[in-house]
């Protein structure tokens, strides 16, 4: 009878479990293969000769100093922010909250290309900058790694707040106010009781905006362009543009490898109580 | 009193920086130069009007529309039972299945989109609908699963049991007694899927051929020949519909109590 | 005559632990029997065996001849009533209790009348369309009760349905729910762990511990004679201390420990001077005076707690001993005493 419930489970889980298998892992097996196949032989050429291309290699490294960047910034700009969210009275925080997370549902073009708008030869910016005599032509905005760190900083602000404002809403109650019936000044009670405990959510919303920057493509295509190109972008001018697919499969093996390596890294970093 | 003050410009920065965008966006949409200019010369609904007559766009729509449609029903349908099975038996492998069925998150949805495109080539013709319909249904699976998981937790199972000792089957008691209570976290989880549908990106991007491509990825090919205030006004119909469709999920279902804690693929 | 019959009962919850084994039961047609135990004694692994919900690894379950063993639960005719009532919550408190006969495809008309009767039973016909949030704690129960009877269950099972209510309306469910089962004669099993509410409803009670029966025995038996240590312990008798067997009469048995002498009664079992027997005594039983006699232990007072009669705490050289007086007796004062009980409260058991 324990079996027959056991098969009779299996058969719920199975329709699920055959759709991934045939289109999930499957075809992530086929490129994994197919990146070691070259001239119809097993081969590491197409991995020689991406890690040797010096292009790929700025590429690469130049992915990871953006996602970090926008990583710090993101924490810099989001935690206060979470503070004073965390902090506010149940209606106005839900009001917020839920503002923060209609953001997220806009379409990533919709929300880079606003970017576009304030950034361009004739944007916001450079408008501004120019009535007020501070430039005399417009200010190369776009197209440049900064513009890009603008762009993920916003798409991606909203999750590094949203598991914030949730882990600081949940700490104990009353754990700050014990902290300084105890003694403890404002600040103290803040570095060594508060932060400590929204360890948590910091982890998951720095996980969340690191490996979202270092795989997004929408922002880096219209906010880089084919001027700066990053791991995303590479991979689609590889695959669509170029039909080098050997190298496409090695880029997008790195990708894989280094996200999951990120989510392994990141996740020592959560406190080991609950 | 100071302390107000620093807390509410803090605020009032952040969300000049999260919302600001947009409104240059929305002002910008009305413009009548034929480039995007900030702050526009003349007001004009030109744009708007352009937008939504052309066919390239109307197409786009209706494939988006039918995608989402189409990958989230398929993924509630198998994505329910295993939610339901996850939260009520014990059986061989559960751990590892559960796991698995979590991973499309953790896969950029870029690899899915092209780990499919290599796959598909190995069957020669393959129809780009029924393409971009799979690489869909894959990233939303594991949402489905995971919102019903949770409106099932939440759902006492001595109801259940109560209902089985009266004489319903598992199944009878499933649409009879489950289904009625966890609705909300279920249509909650379709609009969740569906949105996340629609706005997806990364796995269209490679799943896309001529005159199969949803709206995204139309916008973003036609940013790349021309630069005209069209795409500013999409964006902006966009941004309302999309404000419109989560405003009634949220008065009807409380959304966003499900997604603290979500992870999402949004670019 | 066998009604239920649980015969040679194995289960487990994987992994090899098996909580009961070898387990065996009758009930005879009509009684109400009660499975008495602390947490995790078993008692409601066996309401969910009978119930179907466990297998069970070897052993029967018989009902009125019919074998159920590998029946599927929905199968099974039996009524279930949980401690928070498992109503279906988007559900009338009619289609609640309709469900079980809907499910047997039972005429629209007879389900109706059905129905009403059910829930004239349970004296709730005025709530018949209400939603159960609608329903206050001890209302929902009595929609449950409802739900379960009116399918005419061969076997009614009740888990600890009264430990949510307040104590007096747990008191007038109690009764409410003793007269429905003698009304309609169902036989009835009920899971507890409190000792009041089973010696009150029971026709007879099966004590449990660890899988395992301590004590079957109408509620007066255990009350006045609890076979074992645990059931002693479980039932009140609350006062317990070791002596030694040093004399054995026909009508008497003399114990001794430390240098105090008692005497007791041998209740119908076979004593030999050198048994190591552990003694126990009602709190209600206990005797308090300020001089020695029969029986009598000295000690002090060192706490009096008023709660309707007065309970006191008294040390002695036997331990800490506590004794129920009612408030009628003259309030005694800290100070010197002394505790004891007539021989034929004293309860002996065999030390292992």
């Amino acid at each position: 009878m324990k079996k027959f419930v056991s098969m009779r489970s299996w058969l719920l889980v199975f329709p699920a479990f055959l759709f991934l298998v045939l289109f999930f892992l499957i075809p992530l097996l086929y490129i994994f293969v197919e990146s070691f196949i070259s001239k119809g032989g097993f081969s590491f050429f197409h991995y020689q000769e991406t890690f040797s291309d010096s292009a790929f290699r700025t590429i690469y490294f130049r992915s990871i100093k953006i996602s970090f960047l926008v990583t710090l910034l993101a924490v810099a700009l989001g935690y206060p922010s979470a503070l004073v969210i965390a902090k506010m009275r149940p209606n106005k925080r839900a009001f917020i909250m839920s503002l923060i997370i209609l953001t997220l549902m806009v379409n990533s073009v919709a929300r880079t290309f606003a970017w576009f708008v304030i950034m361009g030869r004739f944007g916001l910016i450079n408008q501004f900058l120019s009535s007020l005599s501070i430039i005399n032509h417009p200010v190369k905005i776009l197209f440049t790694e900064q513009a890009i760190i603008i762009g993920l900083l916003q798409l991606f602000f909203p999750l590094m707040v949203l598991p914030l404002v949730s882990a600081l809403e949940n700490l104990p109650a009353g754990v700050e106010e014990a902290a300084r019936s105890l003694g403890a000044s404002k600040s103290k009670a803040f570095f060594r009781i508060v932060f400590p405990l929204s360890t948590e959510g910091l982890v998951l919303g720095g996980t969340l905006v690191f490996t979202g920057s270092i795989t997004a493509y929408t922002t880096p295509a219209i906010l880089g362009g084919n001027k700066v190109l990053m791991l995303s972008t590479l991979l689609y001018q590889k695959s669509m543009v170029l039909f080098d697919w050997g190298g496409a499969t090695v880029v997008s093996i790195v990708m894989l490898l280094t996200t999951i390596a990120l989510n392994r890294a990141l996740h020592q970093f959560k406190p080991k109580y609950s | 009193m100071k302390k107000q003050w620093l807390s509410l410009s803090i605020l009032i920065l952040t969300f000049i920086f999260l919302l600001g965008p947009f409104l240059i966006l929305f002002i910008s949409a009305f413009g009548s130069e034929s480039t995007i200019i900030f702050p526009p010369k003349k007001f004009s609904i030109f744009w708007f009007q352009k937008v939504l007559n052309m066919h390239m766009f109307q197409n786009a729509f209706k494939t988006s529309v039918f995608l989402a449609t189409a990958s989230t029903f398929v993924a509630l349908i198998i994505g329910v039972p295993a939610a339901y099975a996850s939260n009520r038996f014990s059986y061989w492998g559960k751990e590892t299945l559960n796991l698995f069925f979590t991973s499309p998150i953790i896969v950029p949805g870029l690899i899915i989109g092209f780990s499919l495109l290599r796959f598909f080539v190995l069957f020669g013709n393959f129809s780009i609908f029924l393409g971009l319909f799979i690489g869909h249904t894959i990233i939303l699976l594991p949402y489905i699963i995971r919102v019903v998981s949770a409106s099932l937790s939440n759902f006492d199972t001595s109801i259940e049991e109560a209902a089985v000792s009266l004489g319903a089957s598992r199944l009878k008691t499933f649409f009879l007694v489950v289904l009625p209570n966890v609705r909300s976290g279920v249509t909650a989880a379709f609009i969740l899927a569906f949105i996340t549908s629609l706005n997806d990106v990364p796995v269209s991007l490679f799943l896309s051929g001529p005159g199969v491509a949803p709206l995204p990825i139309q916008m973003l090919t036609y940013m790349e020949y021309y630069f005209d205030p069209t795409i500013t006004a999409l964006s902006t119909i966009l941004i309302v519909f999309t404000i419109f469709i989560v405003q009634v999920a949220e008065k009807t279902l409380g959304l966003s109590g499900f997604l603290s804690g979500r992870r999402n693929e949004i670019s | 005559m066998k009604f239920l019959e649980l015969a040679h009962l194995s289960v487990g919850y994987g992994q090899g632990q098996l909580v009961l084994e070898d387990f065996s039961l009758t009930v005879s047609e009509g009684k109400f029997l009660s499975l008495l135990g602390p947490s995790g004694c078993g008692k409601t692994t066996i309401l969910r065996t009978i119930m179907g919900f466990i297998q069970a690894e070897s052993g029967r379950i018989r009902v009125n001849g019919k074998d159920y063993t590998n029946l599927p639960p929905h199968k099974r005719n039996f009524g279930l009533v949980y401690q928070n009532y498992a109503l279906f919550p988007h559900m009338s408190v009619f289609d609640n209790v309709s469900f079980g006969l809907k499910m047997r495809k039972v005429h629209k008309e007879e389900i109706h009348q059905r129905v009403t009767h059910a829930l004239s039973l349970v004296d709730l016909s005025k709530s018949i369309n209400r939603l159960p949030d609608q329903l206050s704690g001890g209302q929902k129960q009595r929609v449950a009760l409802a739900r379960a009877i009116v399918i005419e269950p061969d076997l009614l099972m009740l888990d600890e349905p009264l430990s949510n209510l307040d104590a007096k309306l747990r008191m007038r469910m109690r009764a409410e729910l003793r007269r429905l089962q003698e009304t309609l004669k169902i036989t009835t099993i009920y899971v507890t762990h409190d000792q009041l509410e089973a010696l009150s409803l029971s026709d007879d009670i099966v004590v449990m511990n660890h899988g395992k029966i301590e004590q079957i025995s109408t509620p007066r038996e255990i009350y006045s004679h609890p076979e074992t240590l645990f059931v002693s312990k479980f039932v009140g008798f609350d006062n317990h201390f070791t002596a030694k067997v040093i004399a054995v009469e026909k009508q008497k048995i003399i114990l001794q420990t430390h240098d105090m002498q008692f005497v007791a009664k041998p209740q119908g079992k076979n004593w030999e001077p050198g048994n190591r027997v552990d003694v126990s005594f009602r709190p209600e039983m206990a005797i308090l005076q300020r001089e020695d006699g029969q029986n009598m232990i000295p000690g002090n007072i060192l706490f009096r707690n008023f709660q309707g009669d007065i309970e006191y705490l008294v040390r002695t050289d036997l331990g800490e001993f506590t004794a129920i007086i009612p408030e009628t007796s003259d309030v005694l004062d800290k100070g010197p005493m002394f505790i004891g009980v007539k021989p034929q409260n004293l309860i002996i058991h065999l030390c292992k």
